[in-house]
């Protein structure tokens, strides 16, 4: 049953216009960095090659960071719009296992996330043939650091990430926690950048940081221009501690969100719900009963929610605006 | 044999203080049964909880050997429920959204799976549209969705919450028939808090407000209980409180304009009130009015 959530919310995702907005995205910033000297993503490059697994993967995790907007967009969704859409309750009164609904969900978003990185591999691909660059300046194609970094830089990242916010959404309910999560785990994420930056503390910066790009730094550090012309970098020592560590906090992740889900339909709703049914509904004839029974209840809560809503929609709108524009921006 | 329903001494407080349910009991044999009540009377509350989606405090549900409250999983096999309120995804088609929710409802198998789901776009007219997107489609037609998806797999429990708000009079005429083919083995059970539902389509019911059931039995034997008390009179506007002071005003209608009062009583109140046969409408508001004085 699972298999068959995950396929149904990849066909979902994939009809999305984000995914497409997203890869087209993706697919220019890197195509102008791997082709022009007005962008450039993770700092220059030097005389490296243009397209070396090096660039390739420095620029992958410098996506994956921006991308964890992307990726909260998907992972949160895929739970997420059955309260918004209020389809909550016909799924939670089907005889569905927590598990197969919960994993199916994520797992599908999480694989439609993954897979808009694929735009960043063919911008590099297809930048490296462009006629203008200096031919020095361009390695021949290799495999090897595409899957490496898709596998070991890109996936973990995206389930790391897609597992905290999914969480966050579906345990929530609310989309404003949840980017509010996404802000906080930024700030922590720089402060802790900051604070573990000198040279002491640079293994340890790279055994916490989530994305691995303190593990990256740490074992590039030293490279010499042909070995970042060449290679992908092995997965041991402290690269896969770091994914070890981190996909396991993210096992952790969701493991929690699958103790502490319930297929219940949030009590709370019911007030706005049956107020913005009443609103709608106006029946030609009041009965004076209907009339007293329906006003009584709901009268205190009135003149209260809808400024509160106000406020969150405003809010989540603002976030949403913030996705957009950080994902045009970088 | 289908097994009934019994609900027993249900109560729900919500966390903000709201006492939904006080002790409601019921028992549902298979047929339509009808639950009438006004807005905000926990209808919704005791179709939630019956559909698995929310705990009561206190109380026990049964539907035969399954305890409702308990037994979760084995409730949701054999239930269809059209929630009172409730959203699709508007980009997805009729026809694929509700072969997903037959593969989450157990049909694996494609042939199968195929005919279940057709037979349920003929039943609820959708067939020609299966192919529209969900967010294409107007109230009535959400509305038959929403039956279809409750009818796939021929559920023996069906919870049937508000279904007919906001429809216009064509498409509840249609919706009614369409739940009148429900089979008679099936308990359904159709919350409303629209008389003429009730009247069109149950063989029993139960009036329930402010979190408690009033009545309930066969509306037949209920109406007859009021026959010869009821009076009708066209009143002015001025004069309506002063009715409602001195008899018991159940309801008043708007007939062209007119202000009309139904009244309960033994006896002719005065010459100017001719009686009126009772019909479902009047158990309903005299049952209120009688919890009404009650409370007051």
């Amino acid at each position: 049953m699972l298999g068959r959530i995950f396929a149904f919310e990849v066909r979902y995702q994939l009809r999305q216009p984000l995914f497409w907005f997203a890869a087209a995205f993706f697919f220019l910033l890197t195509f102008g960095a791997v082709t022009t000297d007005v962008v450039s993503i993770g700092g220059s490059i030097g005389s490296v090659n243009r397209n070396a697994p090096f660039v390739l993967m420095q620029i992958l995790l410098v996506m994956t960071v921006i991308g964890t907007f992307l990726t909260t967009a998907f992972a949160a969704n895929s739970v997420y719009r059955d309260f918004e859409s209020q389809a909550d309750a016909i799924f939670f009164s089907l005889p569905l296992r927590k598990g197969d609904y919960l994993f199916g969900r994520l797992f599908g978003s999480l694989a439609v996330s993954w897979l808009v990185y694929i735009a960043v591999l063919l911008a590099v691909g297809i930048g490296g043939l462009m006629p203008w660059l200096e031919p020095e300046r361009v390695g021949p194609f290799q495999l090897a650091p595409y899957v490496f970094s898709m596998l070991a830089f890109v996936l973990p990242n995206v389930i790391i990430t897609g597992a905290i916010f999914f969480a966050l959404a579906t345990l929530t309910r609310s989309l404003l926690y949840t980017y509010a999560g996404v802000v906080v785990f930024f700030v922590a994420y720089a402060i802790s950048g900051i604070f573990l930056g000198d040279l002491e503390n640079r293994t340890l910066a790279a055994i916490v940081d989530p994305y691995g790009f303190g593990a990256f730094e740490l074992v590039t550090r030293y490279w010499t221009v042909a070995e970042k012309n060449t290679g992908p970098m092995p997965l041991r020592g402290i690269l896969l501690e770091n994914r070890l560590l981190w996909l396991g906090v993210a096992a952790a992740v969701m493991l929690f969100t699958w103790v502490r889900f319930k297929f219940t339909t949030a009590a709370g709703g019911t007030g706005r719900r049956r107020r913005r049914e009443l609103a709608r509904r106006r029946p030609a004839i009041r009965r004076v009963h209907d009339l007293d029974a329906a006003a009584a209840p709901d009268a205190h809560r009135d003149d209260r929610c809808p400024a509160r809503r106000a406020v969150c929609d405003h809010v989540v709108r603002r976030a949403r605006e913030r996705l957009r524009f950080d994902l045009l921006h970088g | 044999m289908t097994p009934e329903l019994v609900v027993d001494n249900v109560t729900k407080t919500y966390p903000n203080g709201v006492r939904a349910l006080k002790g409601v009991s019921l028992r549902i044999p298979a047929g339509m049964f009808g639950l009438l009540g006004p807005n905000g009377a926990g209808k919704s509350t005791l179709m939630r909880t019956i559909a698995t989606l929310q705990e009561p405090n206190g109380g026990s549900i049964k539907f035969g050997d399954i305890d409702v409250l308990k037994q979760k999983d084995a409730v949701r096999r054999v239930l269809g429920y059209l929630p009172q309120e409730f959203g699709l995804y508007p980009k997805v088609s009729a026809l694929e959204l509700l072969d997903h929710f037959a593969v989450l409802k157990g049909f694996v198998d494609k042939r199968q799976r195929a005919e279940i789901v057709n037979s349920v776009l003929h039943r609820t007219n959708l067939w020609a549209v299966r192919r529209q997107r969900l967010g294409t489609f107007s109230g009535g037609m959400k509305q038959r969705f929403g039956i279809a998806q409750a009818l796939l797999g021929s559920p023996r429990l069906m919870i049937v919450d508000e279904p007919t708000a906001g429809l216009d009079p064509a498409e509840r005429l249609r919706f009614h028939n369409m739940l009148s083919e429900i089979g008679e083995n099936v308990v359904v059970i159709l919350s409303t808090h629209i008389v003429e539902d009730v009247s069109d389509l149950c063989s029993r019911m139960a009036i329930i407000a402010s979190g408690r059931v009033l009545l309930s039995g066969d509306p037949q034997s209920a109406i007859n209980t009021l026959r010869g008390r009821i009076w009708k009179k066209f009143v002015a506007r001025d004069e309506l409180a002063s009715y409602e002071r001195d008899l018991a005003v159940i309801s008043t209608h708007l007939v062209a304009g007119r202000t009309a009062v139904h009244v309960m009583a033994p006896s002719r109140p005065d010459p100017s009130f001719e009686e009126v046969p009772a019909d479902l409408e009047d158990v309903y508001f005299s049952t209120l009015h009688a919890a009404d004085q009650k409370a007051a």
